[in-house]
């Protein structure tokens, strides 16, 4: 089973260190959250770990392979794919050249995209359509299909029910679900409460670079203290 | 006076230079489009492909048309091996800062022009025609090969366009040029896009200097004016939209033809510096460009 190892993460932008030893564990087929107030660096560790942003220290391992200090385009090639904040679409291509870049990563097949266009089958009328026209529920369904079609083993998602209608943020939701149900690691940055406690399994507290905790979803339904105290929210 | 022999002759004209033109300005907003590189060393690329077109006729034996086939192809394929030498020992140790690539660009014009001063010599050199077919029109005699130029130079950018538009490696480069950052979470190697493109922009630069060597002969300084020209397209086209530079080149290389024949050249030049100069003021972004959000 699928097994991102972060140990240690450290992490600048400039000469401000933002990343202070952050170690998380994400197995195949679970939901871990990562949540904090802004600024805590939840963007940085994803960041980090897709090598946009260099890390100065730490280690990130999938199933045993060392990937720190590879080059960017290598991460996910490994099999770790993401859906930056703000979704980042090629919003000059068309949906099917968007989804076709996924393809491309790791050689993914179009039975992948299929697979990927059944979780957001609104998208199979817009294939043609440039990305930038979508609507914002749409433009996350493209890229989380986007990532989809890397083939990933580990999928990296920031905030990707931001600023959605209801029906949107469900049909991202089921999306995480079902790739869940497939085996996929799911690392989701989120501040939507009830999404977290829907779709998560384990919600880590970033606090000033650092995870300030860990807890099974259980723990952090039972008690609402731990949301108040780290990310200032009431159930 | 009977104007139609005159507007004839000058819309002929100005398709040959916007031919020209258009290639040369395409390789520059090319790189700009994608690498976000001023690359002023761009006119010496020019200048190589005609130097190596040069090469080529005194090399090759037989009826010029041969030295001139092979220097269509070999001399744009040997300044595109330049051009990705360069990019990987200069522009890419630096990062490919802004600031950097034009200052490490004007080293690179120099370096380019003075190897070629050494190699080529300071004189100007002529390179014979592929064939010297007249095209009679009722008015006058119009050089075939000119219109060949215009030939080659669309089929060029059209080869370009269906690259771009219908490729795995088009698609890789408007991916790159839309969000650098993003295209690396798909597996783009942007360094190897980077040499890429920047091999392609010189090539596109070193084809117009072969088409046009037989026209008016190959230089070591001739790299400057072509440079210029591109700038001036590029700013009206929109910087990094290629449409844009296609629509610029025609515009510009029609208006100096026309302006030419019925006033003079200088006025041409003084219209190309008006129009940018307006554009600027009124549309900064170019015809085509889109403004900053």
């Amino acid at each position: 089973m699928t097994r991102m190892q972060v140990e240690g993460l450290e992490a600048r932008y400039g000469r401000a260190q933002v990343l202070h030893g952050v170690s998380l564990s994400l197995r195949g087929g679970e939901v871990l959250c990562l949540m904090g107030r802004n600024g805590a660096g939840k963007t940085t560790t994803l960041r980090s770990v897709m090598g946009t942003l260099r890390p100065t220290g730490g280690r990130i391992t999938l199933d045993g392979r060392d990937l720190t200090g590879l080059p960017a385009a290598e991460i996910p090639r490994a099999g770790i794919a993401h859906v930056p904040q703000g979704r980042r679409l090629f919003s000059d291509l068309t949906v099917r050249e968007n989804l076709a870049l996924g393809l491309m990563t790791r050689g993914a097949d179009t039975a992948v995209q299929e697979a990927a266009l059944d979780l957001f089958p609104v998208l199979r009328d817009r294939l043609s359509q440039r990305a930038g026209t979508l609507s914002g529920g749409e433009q996350s369904m493209l890229a989380m299909a986007r990532a989809i079609c890397v083939g990933p083993r580990v999928l990296l998602l920031d905030e990707p029910t931001e600023g959605l209608m209801p029906s949107a943020v469900a049909t991202v939701r089921a999306a995480i679900a079902r790739l869940r149900a497939d085996g996929v690691a799911v690392l989701l940055v989120e501040q939507r409460v009830e999404a977290v406690l829907e779709v998560g399994d384990r919600v880590a507290f970033m606090e000033h670079g650092r995870i300030r905790a860990d807890h099974p979803i259980a723990e952090v339904r039972a008690d609402p203290g731990l949301l108040k105290r780290y990310v200032g929210l009431s159930v | 006076m009977d104007l139609a022999p005159y507007l004839l002759l000058a819309l002929l004209e100005g398709m040959v230079q916007a031919s020209v033109l258009m290639l040369t300005a395409l390789g520059l907003s090319l790189v700009f489009g994608v690498m976000r590189v001023v690359n002023v060393a761009h006119g010496q690329f020019f200048m190589l492909g005609a130097v190596g077109a040069w090469l080529c006729a005194q090399a090759i034996p037989g009826p010029p048309a041969i030295g001139f086939a092979v220097a269509l192809i070999a001399a744009p394929l040997a300044v595109g091996a330049i051009a990705w030498a360069a990019d990987r020992a200069i522009l890419r140790r630096i990062g490919y800062d802004p600031e950097g690539t034009i200052v490490s660009t004007i080293g690179l014009l120099y370096i380019l022009q003075q190897s070629a001063l050494i190699g080529f010599g300071p004189d100007a050199r002529a390179v014979d025609p592929p064939f010297s077919h007249t095209l009679r029109t009722p008015w006058f005699g119009y050089s075939s090969y000119k219109l060949f130029i215009v030939a080659v130079a669309i089929a060029l950018v059209a080869a370009l366009w269906l690259i771009l538009r219908r490729t795995r490696l088009g698609l890789i480069m408007r991916a790159t040029q839309f969000d650098r950052e993003t295209a690396q979470n798909f597996g783009i190697r942007v360094d190897r896009v980077y040499s890429a493109v920047f091999a392609v922009g010189a090539m596109l630069a070193a084809a117009g200097g072969v088409l046009v060597v037989p026209n008016q002969q190959a230089h070591y300084l001739m790299g400057t004016d072509p440079l210029l020209l591109s700038f001036v397209v590029v700013i009206v086209g929109g910087l990094g939209s290629l449409p844009g530079t296609i629509a610029a080149a025609v515009l510009i290389g029609l208006s100096d033809g026309l302006l030419s024949v019925f006033f003079s050249p200088t006025l041409a030049a003084i219209a190309s510096t008006l129009l940018v100069a307006l554009v600027l003021i009124f549309r900064p972004q170019g015809l085509f460009g889109r403004a900053a959000a």
